[in-house]
């Protein structure tokens, strides 16, 4: 059993360390030191029991305590926030006001996901006033709770299973980096090549990468590629 | 051929067995002797034996079927690709557009070079045959000269003539880069054999390869595909079931096996007596009558099969009482050996492949190749290194790593499959560069073409001429006449080449000539009823 443990373990580490990893891609102000956590002392932090005895596959102890940056208290039942402020995406100083709010993360260890679940978070998200709140889940969703995200806003639900996080796959090498520009940068792009913006090639919003940078209809991600011949080269794709 | 003509075969395998097990009525059943399936010991000299005579025929009638099937089917591949082409140019900004001005890409190619003006191998200058000429690293001058030993005139002259290559080849605005593209990697499949898989090395994955590889991606295919990955370990499916009996006692009946540990030792696979009844209460298609129950000891389990007479449950039971307890023992005892213990269900097959030379860090790299599909559950796998992963399924590409993965993997596999065709590389790019641009992956068939552009004349130009003509007609589509297609059916002329640049002049008008003009013939009418009532 306590081999089956260390593997849950070592598997929410990874999860955990590609969701810090998303939340610093996305703009949010995390040290390298936050992410670079090694697994023993991940298990050390997150695991109640000592290492070899810690039981993940209960809900109750699946969830992480909650993180050491900020004092927001998680209801019983919930994990790991990361209430971080966000500075914009342009290159201008930081003074600007960010365009972006803050982030909620949430893991879920219940063996299926249903509206409830979503409903509840759904609710804290905006009862807190968060800009996005992403849901990490361990199972399957039922579809039926999928298709109610679109209908809880203003709160903006993303769900990803952990499947999908265990791997970053923007380190991938067939991957090349997406960086998402902002509205100043998009409009620049539009007059320079003189575009309607539908006339861009497009990336969907449902897109491995599109989710990963939590893309949202009519932003407008650059595409630096690699080339064999020509060193690098920027593409640009409009968020469907 | 002058000792013996040797084996025939179809399909890349030895002949089938067209009678019931046995090629042909000469040869005793299930004879495997190589006579029997193809082998022909006989020369043309001495003449081959009828039953070799038959087998030389039926491989030979497969090269003609061949032939006469690649024709249709590289042409049919080539219109296709010119449809969907056609009317992708290049633009004075540099990007390259179709014709509703969608961008497919910023720039054509890497460095915006016209593959028609490449020396060698996509290379504005092909210095390695300048090499043979002792000319190298003439940048610099003090190296070049004391390898070549030149004087800095030739230098001199040498970097103006590639710079003047180089400015040269930079492809020019209103260049039609789709319809070379396409007539690019259409002609050079038309040379190409329709060998439809081949058996890759030691390895021994059957991968598709020619034309219907080429086909399979352009149609954005969906099906049996071969996937790679990188590096090492996984579970396979095996089996280790050594023994099996069904056991009968008073009350019932148990089915009775010892599993063979040596088996999931020398495998090392990592199975255990608690793995294996677990897995058989989890497959669905087994239907394990009410009251079952598994029991392990050692190296045996035993499944007691509970009477399906004495079921509770009537809805699920109804099919096994009627088949009787004997029948469901049968069944069972037939399937359990082919239960599904562990491994990724998508996956059939997985081979180790170790590198013999060691790499730049001289380490032997080691890759796992997997056939079938899965690439998310062995990306995920402990030991894989995730980042490295890939696989030549390009929806699958999609569905995992984006877009821009899928972009790369079709770039790639269409270059693994012309290879030593001597296709320029951007041809393939802007390819796949069509068919990703609009965020999913759009085949070169009718269904991704009219995705592509809204025209109904382009599409009724392709395929369904009726059907897309009706609709249009019915739900007052308009056609802005802008692609190639439309133009030549109007008898316009088409936004390419030397249609691409569009004059404004100033009209030199003053101002009372603008505003509304009087009809030419405006005041007949009513003169004419003046006349009229006059009369």
């Amino acid at each position: 059993m306590s081999e089956e443990a260390g593997r849950e373990s070592l598997k929410l580490w990874r999860v955990w360390r590609t969701t810090r990893q998303m939340c610093r891609d996305r703009g949010y102000e995390i040290m390298d030191n936050e992410i670079d956590v090694s697994l023993d002392e991940f298990k050390h932090h997150y695991c109640d029991a000592p290492p070899l005895h810690c039981h993940l596959d209960t809900p109750a102890n699946k969830t992480f305590p909650q993180s050491q940056t900020h004092g927001l208290h998680p209801p019983p039942q919930r994990g790991h926030d990361g209430e971080i402020h966000r500075p914009s995406h342009t290159r201008t100083p930081r003074t600007r006001p960010p365009a972006i709010g803050t982030v909620f993360v949430e893991f879920n260890g219940d063996e299926t996901v249903g509206i409830k679940q979503l409903r509840t978070f759904a609710h804290y998200i905006d009862e807190q006033k968060h800009y996005t709140g992403i849901f990490i889940v361990a199972n399957k969703v039922s579809p039926s709770a999928l298709k109610i995200i679109p209908t809880v806003l203003p709160a903006i639900l993303e769900v990803f299973r952990e499947d999908e996080l265990l791997v970053n796959i923007t380190m991938h090498e067939l991957v090349p980096k997406h960086v998402l520009l902002s509205k100043e940068e998009k409009a620049k792009l539009l007059e320079r090549y003189r575009l309607k913006e539908s006339q861009l090639p497009r990336i969907q919003t449902t897109d491995p990468v599109a989710k990963y940078l939590g893309l949202r209809r009519g932003q407008v991600v650059k595409i630096i590629r690699k080339s064999e011949t020509a060193g690098r080269y920027a593409s640009y794709r409009w968020a469907i | 051929m002058v000792a013996a003509v040797g084996q025939q075969s179809i399909g890349g395998k030895r002949v089938v067995d067209g009678f019931q097990d046995r090629t042909l009525p000469h040869f005793p059943k299930a004879a495997r002797q190589p006579p029997a399936k193809g082998f022909v010991k006989n020369s043309f000299f001495t003449g081959l034996a009828p039953t070799e005579f038959i087998f030389h025929a039926m491989s030979g009638r497969e090269g003609l079927v061949d032939t006469a099937v690649k024709t249709a089917e590289t042409g049919y591949m080539s219109r296709r690709l010119m449809k969907s082409l056609e009317d992708v140019s290049s633009n004075y900004d540099n990007t390259v557009r179709n014709s509703s001005s969608g961008i497919v890409r910023f720039q054509y190619g890497d460095g915006k070079l016209d593959p028609v003006d490449m020396e060698g191998k996509a290379n504005p200058v092909n210095f390695e045959r300048t090499d043979t000429a002792d000319l190298r690293l003439p940048i610099e001058l003090n190296v070049a000269n004391a390898i070549a030993n030149i004087s800095r005139r030739a230098s001199d002259e040498f970097i103006r003539l590639c710079l003047t290559k180089y400015k040269r080849s930079i492809v020019q605005p209103g260049h039609a880069v789709g319809a070379v593209g396409a007539q690019s990697i259409g002609e050079p499949g038309t040379q190409m054999t329709l060998k439809a898989f081949h058996f890759a090395g030691v390895t021994g994955m059957s991968i598709t390869q020619g034309v219907p590889c080429i086909k399979e991606i352009i149609n954005a295919f969906q099906g049996d595909q071969h996937t790679g990955y990188l590096p090492y370990r996984k579970e396979t499916p095996t089996r280790h079931i050594a023994y099996l009996e069904d056991v009968w006692y008073g009350e019932g009946c148990y089915l009775n096996m010892r599993v063979d540990q040596s088996t999931i030792q020398k495998l090392a696979l990592d199975v255990t007596m608690n793995d294996i009844p677990r897995a058989i209460k989890r497959t669905k298609g087994l239907k394990l009558p009410d009251g079952s129950t598994i029991k392990t000891f050692a190296n045996h389990f035993s499944v007691y099969i509970g009477d399906p007479e004495n079921a509770t449950k009537r809805s699920r039971s109804v099919k096994a009482k009627e088949e009787g307890y004997f029948v469901v023992v049968q069944n069972l005892k037939r399937n359990i050996p082919d239960v599904v213990i562990k491994g990724y269900p998508q996956a059939t097959r997985a081979v180790i492949k170790k590198d013999d030379k060691p790499n730049a860090n001289s380490i032997e790299e080691v890759a796992l190749l997997v056939e079938g599909y899965g690439l998310l559950a062995c990306m995920n796998t402990e030991g894989i290194d995730g980042t490295k992963t890939r696989t030549n399924s390009v929806m699958e590409m999609k569905d995992v790593l984006g877009i821009e993965a899928a972009r790369k993997t079709i770039i790639s596999e269409i270059n693994e499959v012309t290879k030593g065709m001597d296709i320029d590389p951007r041809h393939m790019q802007l390819l796949a560069d069509v068919m990703t641009c609009k965020g999913k992956i759009l085949g070169i068939t009718r269904h991704g073409l009219a995705k592509m552009r809204d025209s109904v004349l382009q599409l009724a130009s392709f395929e369904k001429t009726p059907d897309h003509l009706f609709d249009a007609a019915f739900h007052m589509k308009k056609d802005r006449i802008e692609g190639v297609s439309e133009c030549i059916i109007m008898g316009q002329s088409m936004s390419i080449g030397t249609g691409a640049f569009k004059v404004v002049r100033t009209l030199g008008l003053e101002e009372e000539q603008l505003g509304k003009r009087a009809p030419l013939f405006g005041g007949c009418f009513e003169a004419m009823k003046n006349v009229a009532t006059a009369a």
